[in-house]
């Protein structure tokens, strides 16, 4: 069930119907787990009974954490939260690419083996609720939140079905003090909220699925075009990729504001960022500050010499690119991404003369998440943001080409304007690119952050019918998943 | 980023009337949107249709039906064979792959939106309502644009009726569909499936095409479309040869055809749609005939005599009256005729026509 469709309009209309008019907060909850079970069994009911096994074991490991005071029986039970959340992810997501690249390594030693790769289905969102999970168990073990005694709570916060299946990676200290309070109606922003859907849905169905067509021709044959439709379809793609991923993350946010909670900021205008560090403080910001409080951080973060903390941001970067897929395409892309970081920090230090700012940020709405690296201004500027933009786009070709032979053909035509093909995917759609850079630019001045919130609730409520009436001319009859559905 | 909202108390009644306004706007702005939006862009139809708008005062004679009016009705020969009669005619043929009722009485209601001055025949072909989903137009834009309210609620009434010789939405047979159980699940799918494509035309998905293909093609002078055929009146002749194996099986189904010929009425919810579309194409100043073709089964299709259906039935579905069009040498298949028996096929309804017009027995 996609937020795009229209069964998710009648599903969401029969949760939120229901979920206010139940009185207690312990019925709304049950509800809500009820209602979230069923949206997740919509894709597969067998995975359910995962998502159920590992709600229940860091329930579980929390109360024992909670028990426990002697720290080596804490860290094993720590350890056993981590080793099943991790080994599902590892089994479901890297299994096969594990096996097949310990084959081709064999191949290489001269020790041809024959590893048997198995047809695994990926549970769909299972890295994200893992995470979610794991933030529990972790930030109990760490005794910054303290155990919590309801089962109901904690299957609820991993899975809540707004932000269940593509995040934002929501912390539990975050999440659960809200869901143990009794939401209130009259405190719920239902107008920002709608106004916040709309714009997912424009971003998915209008943005996300109206390019998609031409990326996807430019993708499965690039050595056919042109070096020119190269370009069009790594411009499209990154519209594509931010459209759809903070197209979701805005209707779950929307969702979850409707029902009285707040989710986590996941976006803040990513392509406008002036260096690679600020990139990452703008993108998959849910993720970033994840990976950031437990990997960057325990692995030695910016403590040590200038070489171990480049160490320790490739380890960062490397492996959430591996979180993204079992393909060798997404670790160079983090990769890539880790290199960039290094180069920015040693930019910073040497040229500039200033302490580096930090890789990655801090949890959002946290009080550090607000240290921002300073943008420049002026002609600099539009350089540095030119070199960003151009270096994003560019690890685009490596998370988007189905493999490494053909991401190698693309970044040719992308670096060098060289391509052997002759077909040409008509760049003057480049106009749309334009046209979405103004509105992004302009988005991000806050243009259009708040007149909407003048005049009526009825005037606001008929304006809203006419505008999704609208909407729905420019979407696409088929809806394609959410790209990062496959995570 | 947000501003922080203004906040105030709720009014569960306010909110309701909101939420109607919402759901009102959005019903209206759909509504007229639909109305306003240019003719869909749809394989064939369309350019067929704005053909025979550009000349809808040279015709007075339409056939529209599909692929086996499309393929066996020569305008040319009709006309030769009328004129030969003493009934000038100047036809037009509107059969398009693949469209059977309710699409035929959509694609005709929008040829008589072009008020046809002299048209005063219109020959439809005779067949059910066609409720299945067909696999080669699935996804499609064509399986989507004909489901108005008008065309949907005979789709849903034909499979609600199915099985009921009585017309009429039966209340038991909702309820049975409602309840879960494998017994219905075909029905129910097929409810579920024009259902959606309701929703998804009334709402107007992706309809931006229409806009871009209007706006493009506003100052271009459109080609004489090839769908309409070599003599550009919309016959197009198909030659082919059945192999050994097709003739077997043809002539197996045809002789089980022929020991089972008998006749039958219509659907309830067909003789509905039939009846409406008589109509508007009585209002409009024409005559319906209803065409029946050689098909191979052998079964004379008609209305209820209580039908209340004025239109004449002619049928062409009988291998002992015309064995001429059902030859091995003549068909392609087992419901369509080869170039050289469409032509004969074509002249027959001709010298039927001419002669039920002498006799005065068109109704």
């Amino acid at each position: 069930m996609l937020f795009v469709e229209f069964r998710f309009f009648w599903f969401f209309l029969a949760v939120f119907c229901v979920y206010w008019s139940l009185r207690d907060n312990r019925s709304r909850k049950i509800w809500l787990l009820l209602c979230s079970y069923v949206f997740y069994a919509a894709w597969n009911w067998k995975f359910l009974f995962l998502l159920m096994g590992s709600s229940a074991l860091d329930y579980f490991v929390g109360l024992m954490l909670a028990r426990t005071k002697n720290p080596g029986a804490r860290r094993g039970w720590l350890i056993l939260s981590l080793c099943v959340n991790l080994g599902t992810i590892a089994f479901f997501k890297y299994y096969n690419f594990f096996v097949s690249s310990a084959a081709v390594f064999l191949a290489w030693l001269g020790l041809p083996a024959s590893l048997h790769t198995l047809n695994i289905i990926i549970p769909v969102g299972v890295s994200f609720y893992t995470f979610h999970s794991m933030s529990y168990t972790i930030d109990v073990y760490r005794g910054k939140m303290r155990a919590v005694t309801s089962i109901l709570d904690v299957a609820c916060f991993i899975g809540f079905f707004p932000q269940m299946v593509a995040g934002p990676i929501v912390r539990a200290a975050q999440f659960l003090p809200q869901l143990q309070s009794l939401r209130k109606f009259s405190n719920a922003d239902v107008r920002g909220a709608l106004v916040l859907f709309l714009v997912g849905f424009v971003k998915k169905a209008c943005i996300a699925d109206g390019v998609a067509p031409t990326v996807d021709k430019y993708f499965d044959s690039p050595a056919n075009y042109t070096a020119a439709s190269a370009w069009l379809a790594i411009l499209f793609y990154g519209i594509q990729i931010y459209c759809d991923f903070s197209g979701y993350t805005d209707m779950a946010i929307a969702c979850a504001r409707l029902l009285g909670y707040e989710l986590t900021l996941n976006f803040n205008f990513p392509y406008l960022a002036r260096n690679v560090a600020e990139f990452w403080h703008r993108w998959h910001i849910s993720l970033s500050s994840w990976l950031r409080d437990y990997l960057y951080i325990p692995v030695g973060g910016n403590r040590g010499n200038r070489w171990f903390v480049a160490r320790n941001i490739m380890i960062t970067m490397l492996l959430g690119g591996l979180w993204h897929g079992g393909a060798w395409t997404f670790v160079i892309w983090g990769g890539l991404h880790g290199l960039a970081l290094v180069v920015h920090r040693e930019w910073q230090r040497r040229v500039e003369g200033r302490a580096p700012s930090r890789p990655l940020p801090g949890v959002p709405g946290s009080p550090d998440a607000t240290e921002d690296v300073p943008p420049r201004r002026g002609p600099f500027g539009w350089l540095a943001w030119s070199l960003t933009f151009y270096w994003v786009c560019f690890t685009w070709i490596f998370f988007r080409a189905a493999d490494l032979e053909r991401a190698g053909v693309i970044a040719k035509s992308f670096v060098f304007w060289q391509s052997p093909g002759t077909h040409d995917l008509g760049f003057r759609m480049i106009w749309i690119v334009v046209l979405l850079g103004v509105i992004h630019q302009l988005n991000g001045r806050r243009v259009f952050s708040s007149w909407w919130r003048r005049g009526s609730p009825e005037v606001f409520a008929a304006g809203y019918g006419c505008a999704f009436a609208v909407v729905l001319l420019f979407i696409p009859p088929h809806y394609a998943p959410f790209i990062y559905f496959q995570f | 980023m947000m501003v922080d909202p203004p906040r105030s108390e709720f009014s569960p009644g306010r909110g309701v009337l909101n939420v109607g306004i919402a759901a009102l706007a959005f019903l209206l702005a759909c509504a007229g949107l639909n109305a306003s939006l240019p003719f869909p862009e749809i394989d064939f139809v369309s350019r067929n249709l704005r053909f025979f708008r550009q000349h809808r005062d040279d015709f007075d004679t339409v056939f529209i039906g599909s692929s086996r009016i499309r393929h066996q009705i020569s305008p040319a020969i009709f006309d030769r064979t009328m004129r030969a009669a003493g009934f000038p005619t100047r036809t037009f043929n509107l059969g398009i792959n693949g469209m059977v009722p309710p699409e035929d009485g959509y694609v005709l209601e929008r040829l008589l939106s072009a008020k046809p001055l002299h048209l005063r025949w219109v020959f439809i072909e005779l067949d059910e309502l066609e409720t299945k989903r067909v696999p080669a137009t699935e996804g499609t834009r064509r399986s989507l644009y004909w489901h108005d309210p008008k065309r949907t609620s005979l789709v849903l009434r034909e499979i609600l009726d199915a099985g009921h010789q009585e017309s009429g939405f039966a209340l038991r047979e909702i309820g049975e569909l409602a309840l879960p159980g494998p017994g219905k699940s075909e029905a129910r799918d097929l409810l579920f499936f024009h259902g959606a494509l309701f929703a998804k035309n009334f709402t107007n998905v992706g309809r931006k095409i229409d806009l871009s293909w209007w706006f493009s093609h506003l100052w271009k002078e459109e080609a004489l479309s090839k769908d309409l055929g070599g003599n550009g009146d919309g016959y197009v002749p198909r030659s082919r040869k059945m192999s050994t194996a097709e003739v077997v099986v043809y002539e197996t189904e045809l002789k089980y055809a022929v020991t089972h010929a008998g006749s039958r009425f219509v659907s309830a919810s067909t003789e509905v749609a039939y009846r409406q579309l008589a109509g508007e194409v009585r209002k409009a100043g024409a005559t319906p005939i209803f065409l029946v073709t050689p098909l191979t089964m052998q079964i004379e299709l008609g209305f209820r005599p209580e039908s209340g259906i004025a239109g004449t039935v002619m049928r062409f579905n009988n291998a002992r009256v015309y064995p001429q069009l059902y030859r091995n040498e003549a068909r392609i298949d087992g419901s369509h005729l080869n170039g050289e028996a469409a032509e004969e096929f074509t002249r027959l309804v001709a010298e039927n026509f001419s002669q039920l017009r002498r006799e005065n027995r068109i109704q």
